[in-house]
């Protein structure tokens, strides 16, 4: 893994978006894992530790708030970036902005929108 | 102005018709009521004026009828006389000084009485006295009784005429009321049939809004994997002709987006998302999304600012307001020009929007805030309601002027 490479967990219940960001990324030369829905996530967090997490907010089953809220219980120190394409939750995004919700990416994403944030946010070795 | 305020002023305007109306009215009949009692007092010197002469045909008749009787009745007469002139309370009742259109009258009665007084009181301290005698006297009291009907006769006037006008009055207060009353219930009416159609419009709108928000959201994910595949697909081994082809993509895909945007910005469904951001950095990201023609010149304000704001949104505003300029120029050389005004003794930073493009008239400039008001044959007319709602969520002001064509964006510094 390169230096400036980061353990990155992405989550999306659309495989489509989800396979293309996951190439797009590991061109990117990071270390990629995907998860398709919030209970896959939460696995994939404990197994893999990843230095941030891209995060869809829309999904079946837990959504990804909740997912959100449970990944921040099991790790106090996480690093979510929600990624949104629907009316968000004023509630539930003001409630994840208190619990340091890292940042808010709305869908299609800019590549240079996505380093930046794992530059920003991205925990450090 | 809101239409409850506009309802409660026309209900307060009806109290104070009828308020007003009630007391011209009860003005009047009181003035009729005292003139009424003015012309009671005048009335009562022909009592008092044949009292003395009563008084003295008993002195003929029976020589030991005392001279006070004569002269109490002679004071009487002089009281009400005097009263009529001065006025007063007589018995509780209020009696109004004689009005001094009637001094003539007065005067004449007053001075007939002096020379009545002189000769009675000489007649009362004789000791008999004969009919030849009272002659003079009696010739005096018609002449007083007489100047005293003239003079009740005119106050008698006065009251008729009181009465005509309280009637005319009543009628016309009363025509006057009822022309207001249906009116005013008209006018209320009106006000309440626009806020039931404005109601309805916001109901539709909302509707139409939460749809669109809908489809525009279903259709952020397949954009987003198209983007991530030209992403991809331009990170790989490319020729000139495919390059050309995923920039052509990533355009549309751009331009689609900056709809949904504006779409979900419309529906106010999309939170802010609050970070320093430099205002002149966000110009100039919106120009980049937007191909200002050469036939434009374009100049963005030579000073910066930092403010805690949310950039995308911002952007999207800006780019509205500049792309907006550029379709009203129309191929035509013309100028846009963004000013940044920034006090530090002010809260407040003002961004000016001007262009050199045709003025906007002042029917279309009271409606360019509404949705789905457009000009445009492309326009969805949703891009200026969604630079509204952005500017409003930043606790901001957005407003159009004309000569030249200028939009003002006020931001507070320091939003919460």
């Amino acid at each position: 893994m390169a230096v400036d490479a980061k353990k990155i967990l992405i989550v999306d219940d659309d495989s489509d978006f989800l396979e293309s960001l996951h190439l797009i990324l590991i061109r990117e030369n990071h270390d990629v894992i995907s998860a398709a829905n919030g209970h896959d996530a939460l696995t994939q967090y404990r197994e893999f530790g990843p230095d941030i997490v891209f995060l869809d907010v829309k999904m079946p089953g837990i959504d990804g708030y909740e997912t959100f809220l449970r990944i921040r219980r099991y790790d106090s120190g996480a690093k979510v970036v929600l990624l949104s394409n629907y009316a968000l939750n004023d509630l539930k995004y003001e409630e994840a902005k208190k619990q340091c919700l890292a940042g808010l990416i709305n869908k299609p994403i800019g590549l240079a929108v996505l380093k930046k944030m794992i530059k920003r946010h991205a925990k450090q070795p | 102005m809101k239409f409850t305020h506009k309802i409660t002023i026309l209900v307060l305007l009806q109290i104070f018709l009828i308020i007003t109306s009630f007391f011209i009215i009860v003005h009047f009949e009181s003035q009729i009521n005292l003139t009424g009692n003015i012309v009671n007092v005048a009335g009562k010197n022909r009592v008092l004026a044949s009292t003395v002469q009563i008084q003295l045909h008993h002195k003929i008749i029976d020589s030991s009828t005392p001279n006070d009787a004569v002269l109490n009745a002679l004071g009487n007469l002089e009281e009400n006389i005097y009263f009529l002139k001065t006025g007063g309370s007589l018995d509780n009742i209020v009696i109004l000084p004689l009005p001094s259109r009637f001094d003539d009258d007065w005067n004449s009665i007053a001075a007939q009485f002096e020379q009545y007084k002189a000769d009675v009181s000489v007649l009362a301290s004789m000791e008999n006295i004969t009919l030849q005698d009272i002659d003079t006297a009696v010739q005096e009291s018609d002449s007083l009784v007489v100047l005293s009907n003239i003079l009740t006769e005119k106050l008698g006037h006065d009251v008729e005429n009181l009465s005509s006008q309280l009637i005319f009055l009543q009628i016309a207060l009363g025509v006057i009321n009822v022309v207001a009353h249906i009116f005013m219930i008209t006018f209320i009416w009106r006000i309440f049939n626009m806020y039931a159609a404005e109601q309805i419009k916001a109901e539709k709108f909302a509707i139409i809004g939460r749809f669109a928000s809908i489809i525009a959201h279903d259709m952020r994910n397949p954009l987003g994997t198209i983007r991530n595949s030209v992403t991809l697909i331009q990170g790989g081994d490319t020729s000139e002709a495919v390059d050309k082809e995923t920039e052509r993509i990533n355009r549309a895909v751009k331009r689609m987006s900056h709809q949904i945007e504006g779409v979900l910005n419309y529906a106010r469904t999309v939170p802010l998302v609050l970070e320093p951001a430099p205002i002149r950095d966000i110009l100039e990201q919106s120009v980049e999304s937007i191909a200002v023609p050469d036939n434009i010149k374009l100049s963005l304000p030579g000073n910066n600012i930092t403010v805690q704001c949310d950039a995308e949104k911002l952007e999207f505003v800006f780019a509205n307001l500049i792309l907006n300029a550029v379709q009203a120029i129309n191929g035509s050389p013309g100028r846009i020009d963004v000013r940044l005004k920034d006090s530090p003794d002010d809260n407040v930073l003002v961004l000016k929007f001007e262009n050199s493009g045709p003025p906007i008239s002042q029917k279309n400039i009271l409606r360019l805030f509404d949705p789905l008001f457009t000009t445009k044959m492309q326009g969805t007319g949703l891009g200026l309601t969604s630079c509204q709602n952005i500017i409003e969520k930043h606790n901001g002001t957005i407003t159009c002027s004309n000569h030249p064509v200028t939009f003002t964006i006020c931001l507070p510094k320091d939003i919460k």
